[in-house]
């Protein structure tokens, strides 16, 4: 699987990356960035860009937008399922029960119209919809803010497995820096014309670069930094009892 | 309760809010604590509210709730007077918080700030910090135990039940609780836990710069 935007003219400046196979890709950004638009141009073959976009021939993509109300196309539930499943091979009622569980919905949810759903039942419905034709590819726009603990350990664990399980290619469009630090293969720090920086999940190390882009620094980043500025060996850690241990062998010998 | 506090009884729990207070209200009922206010017609800053604006313009939204200088008002908020239908959601959050500080005595939030870009959501806590001090009152129902930290007070309801309404800070020495229920601590308060337990430092620092120094002093 593959995508790759060459020279592709998004504002005055030309866009060029390429990602491929199953990987969990971040483009972080502010709400003003390109983040949005970049989504939009991998998912929709209709807009007239310069440069070129080329994507594998059998990508499929299923893709959770914000705002969240641009997922529904009818107005009960269910038909948005129904509609996605029209003309497929799938047993719908099937279908639709396995897409729910996946997310943890109760299917009594499918009764009423999207606009009486809240925030999170949105969210969780919206990447049910996406998941429904077996995408190879999936796109979560701004999907983890307002997610409880729970919720982001629970779409780890789903976003691991459709990686390493069954070989998808994750696409996260976000602004929130401390989850995209805990699960990205690689990440794109994007301003309101540029990619501005990308890398694996270390380039969150830049600080200066994320205040200027008005991105959040990492809580653990954040520690890290002021903690190296009595001891410059010490080494990065991506989970905070790592952290602990490490403080402890560092200074815990002096108390 | 005095009688310009504010107060609603949800299911068997009576909650009450005294003015200047800022609260967090976490757990497993907070879309029923919602829907519950929303029956009441209760104003609440929901997603769904961020789409519903009555004019065209930001400026003419703005001066339904406000006849002195907008402009002003804007750059305080770091916005421009466009079509409400051109912002994108961390303007509308903007937006919408500015009007409800305009025109609200008390202000419910449902789990919408994590929506901010990193300014915007340090200048609104500022902004309703300020509000805060003019005696009014602002709940914050949220998903976020990180956001708990900036409150006075932390509320968790779990299966209908009021398992905790304390200070912020001793709500949150209820560790195993918090873990239980699925909502973990906040990270700086969380390391502070840990090396506690180690036995690295004796009481709490909720910076991050005073956690470190007192490390190493």
């Amino acid at each position: 699987m593959e995508i790759e935007f060459n020279d592709v003219g998004i504002t005055d400046e030309k866009i060029t990356f390429k990602i491929s196979d199953n990987k969990i890709y971040s483009f972080i950004g502010n709400s003003k960035s390109i983040k949005h638009l970049i989504a939009s141009l991998i998912y929709d073959n209709s807009i007239n860009i310069n440069g070129s976009i080329t994507k594998s021939s059998k990508i499929k993509i299923g893709y959770v937008k914000s705002p969240l109300y641009d997922n529904f196309n009818e107005k009960r539930v269910i038909d948005n399922f129904k509609r996605i499943l029209n003309n497929t091979k799938y047993n719908v009622d099937k279908r639709i029960e396995e897409s729910l569980k996946i997310v943890d919905i109760n299917k009594d949810m499918l009764k009423i119209k999207y606009d009486d759903l809240n925030y999170i039942e949105l969210k969780k419905i919206s990447l049910a919809l996406a998941l429904l034709n077996n995408p190879n590819v999936l796109i979560l726009e701004d999907y983890t803010e307002g997610l409880n603990n729970n919720d982001k350990a629970e779409l780890s664990r789903l976003l691991r497995m459709l990686k390493n399980k069954y070989n998808k290619m994750i696409i996260l469009v976000s602004k929130d820096t401390d989850y995209c630090y805990t699960i990205s293969d690689y990440i794109y720090l994007l301003d309101d014309k540029h990619i501005v920086k990308s890398g694996n999940k270390l380039i969150l190390k830049d600080i200066n670069l994320l205040k200027n882009l008005n991105l959040k620094i990492p809580d653990i980043i954040k520690f890290i930094t002021e903690y190296k500025k009595h001891n410059s060996e010490f080494n990065d850690y991506n989970n905070i009892l790592d952290l602990i241990k490490a403080i402890y062998r560092d200074i815990g010998y002096k108390r | 309760m005095q009688e310009d506090n504010y107060y609603f009884n949800y299911k068997d729990i009576n909650l009450y809010f005294k003015k200047g207070e800022s609260i967090s209200i976490l757990g497993s009922n907070n879309d029923e604590i919602v829907s519950f206010l929303l029956s009441k017609n209760i104003h609440v800053i929901t997603y769904k509210s961020l789409y519903e604006f009555n004019k065209k313009t930001v400026k003419e939204e703005i001066s339904m709730y406000y006849d002195k200088n907008i402009d002003e008002l804007l750059s305080e908020y770091n916005l421009s007077n466009k079509n409400i239908s051109e912002l994108n959601i961390c303007e509308r959050i903007k937006l919408k918080i500015l009007i409800s500080i305009l025109s609200e005595e008390t202000i419910i939030i449902d789990n919408i700030l994590s929506l901010l870009d990193d300014n915007d959501y340090k200048l609104i806590l500022k902004k309703l910090n300020e509000y805060n001090k003019n005696e009014k009152i602002v709940i914050n129902i949220t998903n976020n135990i990180e956001e708990t930290i900036f409150g006075n007070r932390l509320i968790i309801i779990y299966d209908d039940k009021l398992l905790c309404n304390d200070y912020t800070l001793i709500a949150l020495r209820e560790e195993k609780l918090l873990k239980r229920i699925g909502l973990g601590l906040p990270f700086i308060v969380e390391l502070n836990k840990y090396l506690m337990d180690y036995g690295l430092i004796n009481k709490y620092y909720l910076t991050t710069t005073g956690l470190v120094n007192e490390l190493w002093k």
